[in-house]
Parts: structure tokens; sequence; C-alpha cells
């Protein structure tokens, strides 16, 4: 389990234990929701462990990580509306811009690998160095783009999970944490899209009928 | 016992692609896999 998916587990349980109901869940009804299924189904087969694949599949790399995440930042930007999903979505966009900015790839230095302790995850093609199991490119500090965007913060040793993230991370798994603990409480965002709301005022109408 | 059967389906769709959601917009240097 990726560890950023943890503060979200936290507030589930923080905000059942207020009253929250899991039930509430349901009535999020995101739009859109099989993209997220579907770009990280893409990610795990052509980004995330691509060994044993043709040189092509591994050229194809940068492209597939970049087209996923503009389809996810779509997906975010079509569900702003949701509680949380504003930061998520920072959260996305200063990821994929510090992605573009570094060939496609999401930059870490050796440094950083070996303060967490993932040396042994380095694999080679093509002369560059990349890490398994992550869209992590390994450059020098001088050859990172946008350096204070990527993979620089370490999980503090108390928690015992030896990683860096980036600030983007951070976004991402403070909106989703919100998410998931307004759902449960039932608390709305700003506005309820007016689309879907008629949208559902229409079926429910329907079923009367 | 349907609509019981719908919301817990709907809970689980959601909470699944909200993981995948994390998985996939997040860039740590480890999943922890």
């Amino acid at each position: 389990m990726q560890f950023l998916v943890v503060p979200v587990l936290v507030a589930f349980l923080v905000a059942l234990l207020r009253g929250g109901r899991v039930a509430n869940l349901a009535s999020l009804s995101p739009r859109c929701a099989w993209i997220p299924l579907a770009m990280l189904f893409l990610q795990i087969i052509f980004v995330l462990f691509p060994q044993g694949q043709s040189d092509f599949a591994l050229d194809l790399r940068p492209w597939i990580n970049v087209s996923t995440y503009v389809m996810l930042v779509a997906f975010l930007g079509a569900n702003r509306r949701l509680a949380g999903m504003k930061i998520i979505l920072v959260g996305g966009v200063l990821n994929l811009m510090v992605i573009l900015a570094n060939g496609g790839y999401m930059p870490v230095t050796s440094e950083a690998l070996m303060r967490s302790g993932h040396l042994d995850l380095i694999y080679y093609h093509d002369e560059q160095a990349f890490v398994r199991g992550s869209k992590d490119i390994v450059l020098t500090r001088d050859q990172t783009r946008l350096m204070p965007l990527s993979d620089v913060l370490k999980v503090p040793e108390l928690i015992f999970v030896p990683a860096t993230f980036s600030i983007g991370d951070v976004f991402i798994t403070t909106g989703a944490a919100w998410l998931v603990y307004s759902a449960l409480l039932g608390i709305r965002g700003k506005k309820d899209d007016p689309h879907r709301l008629s949208s559902q005022k229409e079926t429910a109408g329907m079923q009367r009928a | 016992m349907e609509k019981l059967k719908g919301t817990y389906f709907k809970v689980l769709y959601v909470l699944i692609s909200l993981i995948a959601l994390i998985m996939a917009v997040g860039a740590p240097e480890t999943t922890g896999w």
C-alpha cells in the first residue's frame, strides 16, 4: 500500500469516530470515476513496472506518464466542486509541471535514494538510471529542473516509512484526506454542481413516476 | 436490500477510485509496493 494513502485512512477513522457515515461516500458520485482506475492501470503496466518490455515500450514511458497525468488533471478539474478536489488538483498540477520539465519523469537524486535506503531499486535503460516501482528518474541536482517541486521531502523518521516525496504529493494526500473526512461527515463543498443536482432530481422524478 | 447493495457497491467504487487517484497522481520515490 502506498504511504500517501495512510493520511486518508487516518481521516477515515477520525471521521468515523466523530459520527461520520460510510454510506455518505456513495453520494459523492464523481464524474468519470473510471479515469483514475484506467490511468493507474496504464502506469502500472508501462511506467511503474516496465521490466522485460521491448525498447519501444520503454521509450513510450514518458509519453504515457505525461498523458495519464493530463487525463488525471482533467478528471480533477471536472470534479473540482467536490470538497478537497481543488487541493488534489493543485498537487496534480505541481507534479505534472515538474514531470514535464524533466522529460516525462519525476526527478530524484541518488542522495535522496541513499537516505531512504532505496538504491537497490535503481535500474538502467539507455544509460539512464530509473527507480523500479516509481515514476522517478535519477538525476543530479544540476540536471534537475524545478528542483523544489521534485521528490525532495523525506518522511519523518518517527513514522518508519523510508521514502521521499514532492510538495505536490503533500497537496494530494491532504486534499484526499479532506475529501474523505468531509464526505463521511456530510460536509459539502462550496457549491454543489447544479448540473449534477438537476440530473439527480430528474432521476429521482423518473423513479417516482 | 437492493438499495443497500447499491449503496455498498457505490461506496466501494468511490473508495477504490480514490485510492487509484492518489496512487496515479502522486509521485513519491517509492510507491511502497
